[in-house]
């Protein structure tokens, strides 16, 4: 229960950081002010081994501590995150983009789904 | 005036000996069927220009027959088109299962050599359908796809056609090639109303009489609905014969765009069979215009001009429709 508490709010908290940087934007100030909501809670972890250091946040806090050095390596990750999710959304735009361009410039295509059926009659059989 | 002969009194031959005994140039109508006691009651039924035959697959062909019509289960009328053949007599069979056809197909070569002509598919699909399919190809510079699709069945035999026909390979015209590929599941295919949004399986059917039609196009396919499995009770308590459909989509460009063009037509199966039996025979034995004389085994696509076909066949009660509509995404 604890494990997967910890293992969510790890979660919950980079969201945050991706989406403070992301919506509102994304330079130092920003991702800083995003950050330091998450040194809070973890400001008083302390390392009790080299091993332990190499470990990841959700890790140390399964260990039930927190060490800040791992904390410190988020923004590099968070960046790179933000990049390629920016990328993705540039990308579904263009996507986007040319489908609508493709969908109103097309010639046909689409079949009839809506009207009924009309009795073939004389000019028909002309 | 023209003597024609019906081998077969079941669902579809009934009401084809009907159309065939309503036209005015058909003075006399024999019939033939292994149920006697059947055949006495339609005999007795058509009125004095009707008269039952002692005649079974196999045997030499009556000397005073203009044109035969068959509509026997899947197969049995190979034996009665090759007496045919041999005899110099036009035949329409109502035959719609893929080996048979495929047997009847065969004689094509026999019956170039003794300038006969043989429709086969005189149906609803096929038969109906491939002639409304042609009247819609005739709309387009070029026809990129043609599906047809159908429920319903006019009897028993007809019932076990569309089962075997679903359970099996499917053979299907793609790009210009045979494919063969195991039977994929239903699609909800929209029939006029009554009928409405029915599940239909791709089967191969007749998938060999639109090639022979409509060989340049890329893509062609067949489709059939499941009967449900309570048909021949109710049949054989009295009812007046199942409903049946058949939808035809034809794709294709005109004016430098993409259009599409669907014809359905909704009748009791067994009726537009017969009637469309009834006509083709009609046509082959000279008792309507124009007579049909195309020597070698043709489907309808391939054998009748589709509008005066239609027309007759609209006169006779049996209506197709075309569907007018918008494209809503």
């Amino acid at each position: 229960m604890v494990r997967g508490t910890a293992v969510l709010g790890t979660v919950v908290r980079r969201m945050v950081v991706v989406v403070g940087c992301v919506v509102v934007r994304d330079d130092a100030e920003v991702r800083d002010a995003a950050f330091g909501l998450l040194l809070v809670p973890l400001h008083a972890a302390t390392p009790k081994s080299e091993m332990e250091m190499t470990r990841r946040p959700h890790d140390a806090i399964r260990a039930g501590y927190m060490y800040r050095h791992a904390l410190l390596e988020w923004p590099l990750d968070t960046l790179r995150l933000v990049k390629a999710f920016r990328r993705l959304l540039v990308v579904l735009g263009v996507a986007g983009l040319v489908g609508a361009i493709a969908k109103l410039r097309g010639k046909g295509g689409v079949p009839p789904t809506s009207g009924g059926w009309r009795e073939l009659e004389g000019p028909d059989f002309r | 005036m023209t003597t024609a002969l019906v081998v077969g009194l079941g669902a579809v031959g009934t009401r084809a000996a009907r159309q065939l005994i309503d036209t005015p140039a058909v003075d006399r109508l024999l019939l033939a069927d292994r149920d006697d006691t059947q055949l006495a009651e339609v005999a007795e039924a058509l009125g004095p220009d009707a008269t039952a035959i002692d005649f079974a697959p196999g045997d030499p062909i009556p000397s005073d027959v203009d044109v035969i019509a068959t509509a026997l289960p899947g197969g049995v009328d190979h034996t009665v088109v090759s007496a045919a053949i041999a005899a110099g007599v036009p035949v329409a069979s109502s035959d719609d299962e893929h080996d048979a056809i495929e047997q009847l197909r065969a004689l094509s070569p026999n019956a170039r050599g003794a300038d006969v002509t043989i429709a086969v598919g005189c149906g609803l699909a096929p038969g109906l359908a491939d002639v409304l399919a042609s009247h819609a190809a005739t709309m387009f510079e070029k026809v990129d796809e043609i599906r047809v699709a159908r429920t319903g069945w006019g009897g028993p035999a007809c019932v076990d056609t569309v089962r075997h026909e679903r359970r099996v390979l499917v053979h299907t015209w793609h790009d210009g090639s045979w494919r063969e590929e195991h039977p994929h599941g239903d699609n909800l295919v929209w029939f006029p109303e009554p009928i409405g949004g029915r599940d239909c399986r791709t089967v191969t059917g007749s998938t060999a009489l639109l090639v022979d039609a409509f060989g340049a196009v890329p893509r062609l396919s067949l489709q059939v609905g499941e009967p449900p499995k309570r048909a021949r009770f109710r049949r054989r308590f009295g009812d007046e014969g199942e409903w049946g459909a058949a939808r035809v989509d034809v794709w294709g460009r005109r004016d430098g765009t993409l259009d599409c063009v669907v014809y359905g037509v909704v009748e009791r199966t067994a009726v537009a069979a017969g009637t469309v039996l009834a006509v083709t025979a009609a046509r082959l034995g000279g008792a309507l215009e124009p007579r049909l004389n195309q020597p070698g085994v043709h489907g309808l696509a391939s054998l009748v001009t589709p509008v005066p076909f239609l027309a007759e066949l609209a006169q006779r009660g049996v209506r197709a429709a075309s569907f007018e509509g918008v494209a809503v995404a």
